[in-house]
């Protein structure tokens, strides 16, 4: 049966519906003040994810993509291709390592070498490759799906995209907002004494040396400052309109809510009865 | 309640204190200013600290004669007799017998701490190490205080405080903060939390939930969303069974905004009859898309509605792994896919396997998150070519902006303005229920917007005018 094809039963949706509505009724009551209600809405919450996901990945992944095959054929690299083994008994492998030690770091640490201090040795193994993988993936996906069009894009802009306007205030931003993130006020911590005024501090010193330190501070020093200020007043904007996006967004899930409790609720069968009942037990 | 100013933080402390509950100063020489005293000396209003310096009294001389009296420094600031009342009769006296036992003080093991209602005297640890190095036995040789005390005055001071943060309390009882704390957590509650602000705020939204349902005559201008068009174009031209693998990248926690957003999408891609291969990297991925995908079904089943073949959407399912596991969804998507067989039945089976062969007519993201249409992206796209349309919050709207003006993404619908201008797009005819839950939404997020600004505004006047007052 396609999941998709039908939905719950309507008593069932309408459960959910009320149940949904007791649920978040006790987490809101946090707004009051922290309760009973709201740890155990908490609780459940959390309590229904996890579980929720353990018995998606073990339907989604661990039955259907590792141990049914196992099961089915143990001895799959004499029946199939050789790389059959590394497709089922190798994760495996490295999953039980894992697990092993991911127990075995619940213990106390051994005191020696032995098998305890061995396991933990051997869980490192599937963790390293988790994080090689993932980094390696990551990095190359952010060369050739994003740095590389980026740039690409930047550079050899296509028909009726930006025009050079926009694309000299793009340059202007980019180049003072990272200057201001290299050179400004905050970018060494130290707040009065700031990176940008040492670094041009010792160069105007280096140019005073040699005697040109007017012309100096008027063809460099002051643009660069001018440059910076654009970049960290951008920069402050560009968190003003990603706030106001976030605000927006929020404000789409509380009404959301809002609506679900003054609308939806109400019409739903479930709930007339309740409230029927309700009605006919304080009359 | 008498108070002594610390004279090295300024710090009120009881007028019995023998150091500064803050910063551990001792105030044992010092004299309380609001019971002058005749016979004290005339260094009385000279601070501890300008004590520390000078040289050494008949006290310091004797503790460089003799080990030091771990409670010889409360006991000095008690002994004098300037009490009033019981309480301080009964503590002078406890004073006094600790000050005449003080000479048994080298002989006897010594408590860590000690003192007068929970003031600490400072425990020597050095004292103790060079004690028990060596003799590993306390009986036979007791933990004595070291001769060659090295820790100066600031040292001292310093460790005061560090365990004055601990200071051990009777059973049940609770450290109560000095009134000046307390006005001041109490002014910065006040600064933090505005609960009228935010009843208004609340009400607003309500209100305009209630009463906020004219239908717009105008929605945002089609320069306010890039994008949407495109989007729209792309779907519009897909032919009848293309394949169309959708990352359903938004779970519960978000779907009050992101299912008004992609049910408009998805009800246009049932109507041209694509058929939808759903995966999501979400626990709660596939059952969010379950019901959009249900809801969206329901409403092109009604009658007037265009011809409508059921059954078009392939559960891919759960796929965990994160960035690492889409190249091979991007590569060979038959292999990657997560498919219950449950659910998935021969001829569904065959459009995965021909998903494999000639790649998806389109790629549909529906995210939350920037970070999924960005790995989508980056991990997917470059391996099987197809076009990208992303649907998303309308927080991830500026950070995927970039990706649709490079032409990597091939369409855009953000928020919920986006998903009420591409219903407006579609010529849908609604039914009345839809149109007013959707009018109540958008006019509901209109006023909050509103109020919320309004809210910055009065909180910030607020705020100005509250400085301003003494």
């Amino acid at each position: 049966m396609n999941p998709f094809s039908s939905g719950l039963p309507g008593l069932l949706q309408d459960a959910g519906l009320v149940l949904g509505l007791v649920i978040s009724l006790a987490i809101g009551s946090y707004l009051i003040r922290d309760s009973f209600l709201a740890r155990l809405g908490q609780y459940i919450l959390v309590g229904a994810g996890l579980g929720y996901t353990a018995v998606l990945v073990w339907g989604n992944v661990f039955w259907p993509r590792l141990f049914a095959p196992l099961v089915a054929d143990p001895m799959v690299w004499l029946s199939g291709p050789g790389s059959a083994l590394l497709h089922r008994w190798l994760p495996l492998a490295l999953g039980l390592l894992m697990w092993g030690g991911g127990a075995e770091l619940l213990r106390r640490p051994p005191g020696g070498l032995g098998a305890r201090y061995f396991l933990r040795m051997l869980a490192a193994v599937p963790a390293a490759i988790l994080i090689g993988v993932g980094l390696g993936v990551g990095v190359s996906g952010a060369v050739q799906g994003t740095l590389w069009p980026q740039l690409t894009a930047a550079a050899l802009p296509a028909a009726g995209q930006a025009t050079w306007l926009v694309r000299l205030i793009t340059l202007v931003i980019t180049g003072g907002v990272l200057i201001h993130l290299q050179f400004g006020r905050e970018a060494d911590g130290r707040g009065v004494g700031t990176a940008l005024e040492l670094s041009t501090g010792a160069a105007e010193a280096a140019a005073s040396s040699q005697g040109r330190t007017r012309r100096h501070r008027m063809l460099l020093l002051t643009p660069l400052r001018v440059w910076e200020g654009i970049g960290r007043r951008a920069l402050w904007l560009a968190a003003g309109i990603l706030f106001a996006r976030l605000a927006l967004a929020r404000f789409s899930l509380a009404l959301a809510r809002l609506d679900y409790f003054l609308f939806e609720v109400p019409r739903s069968e479930l709930w007339q009865l309740i409230w029927a009942a309700l009605r006919g037990a304080g009359s | 309640m008498a108070t002594s100013d610390c004279p090295h933080c300024g710090y009120s402390n009881p007028i019995d204190s023998g150091f500064c509950r803050h910063c551990g100063t001792a105030l044992a020489r010092q004299q309380p200013p609001e019971e002058p005293d005749d016979e004290s000396p005339p260094s009385s209003s000279v601070s501890a600290e300008d004590q520390v310096e000078k040289s050494p009294g008949p006290e310091e001389e004797k503790q460089g004669e003799s080990p030091p009296s771990r409670t010889q420094g409360p006991i000095s600031a008690h002994a004098e007799p300037q009490d009033e009342g019981e309480g301080r009769a009964q503590k002078t006296e406890w004073a006094q017998e600790a000050g005449e036992q003080e000479p048994e003080a080298d002989d006897e093991p010594q408590p860590l701490l000690g003192g007068l209602e929970g003031l600490l005297d400072l425990a020597d640890t050095q004292s103790f190490s060079t004690a028990g190095a060596g003799n590993p036995d306390p009986a036979s040789n007791p933990p004595t205080l070291s001769r060659d005390l090295t820790l100066d005055e600031e040292e001292r001071r310093q460790l005061r405080q560090l365990f004055a943060e601990e200071l051990p309390l009777e059973a049940g009882a609770q450290p109560e903060p000095p009134p000046e704390d307390q006005a001041q957590t109490r002014e910065r509650n006040r600064l933090q939390r505005r609960p009228w602000l935010e009843a208004v705020l609340f009400m607003g939204l309500v209100g305009a939930l209630l009463w906020g349902a004219e239908p717009h005559r105008q929605g945002p201008g089609q320069h306010a969303l890039p994008g949407l068009d495109q989007a729209h174009q792309q779907l519009d031209s897909l032919p009848p069974n293309s394949l169309v693998l959708v990352n359903w990248a938004y779970d519960p926690a978000t779907a009050g905004e992101m299912d008004f957003v992609a049910q408009p999408v998805v009800e246009h891609l049932l109507r041209k009859e694509a058929k939808l291969i759903v995966v999501s990297q979400l626990p709660g991925g596939p059952a969010s898309a379950r019901r959009v995908i249900a809801r969206a079904e329901d409403t092109l089943r009604r009658p007037s509605r265009a011809q409508f073949t059921a059954n078009q959407a392939i559960e891919g399912g759960f796929l965990p792994g994160g960035a690492a596991s889409l190249p091979l969804l991007g590569a060979a998507p038959a292999q990657a896919l997560p498919v219950d067989p449950r659910w998935v039945g021969l001829r569904d089976r065959f459009d995965i396997a021909l998903l494999a062969d000639s790649g998806p007519a389109l790629s549909l993201v529906v995210a939350a998150g920037a970070e999924d249409v960005r790995r989508w992206l980056e991990q997917v796209q470059p391996y099987n070519g197809a076009p990208v349309v992303a649907v998303t919050s309308a927080v991830v709207d500026p950070s995927i902006r970039p990706y649709l003006d490079s032409g990597q993404l091939a369409g855009l619908v953000s928020g919920w303005d986006g998903g009420r201008a591409y219903i407006r797009r579609s010529e849908r005819t609604r039914s009345v229920e839809e149109q007013a839950r959707s009018s109540r939404l958008v006019s509901g997020l209109n006023w909050g917007i509103g109020i919320l600004i309004a809210a910055i505004l009065l909180g910030n006047l607020v705020g100005l005018t509250e400085r301003r007052m003494p």
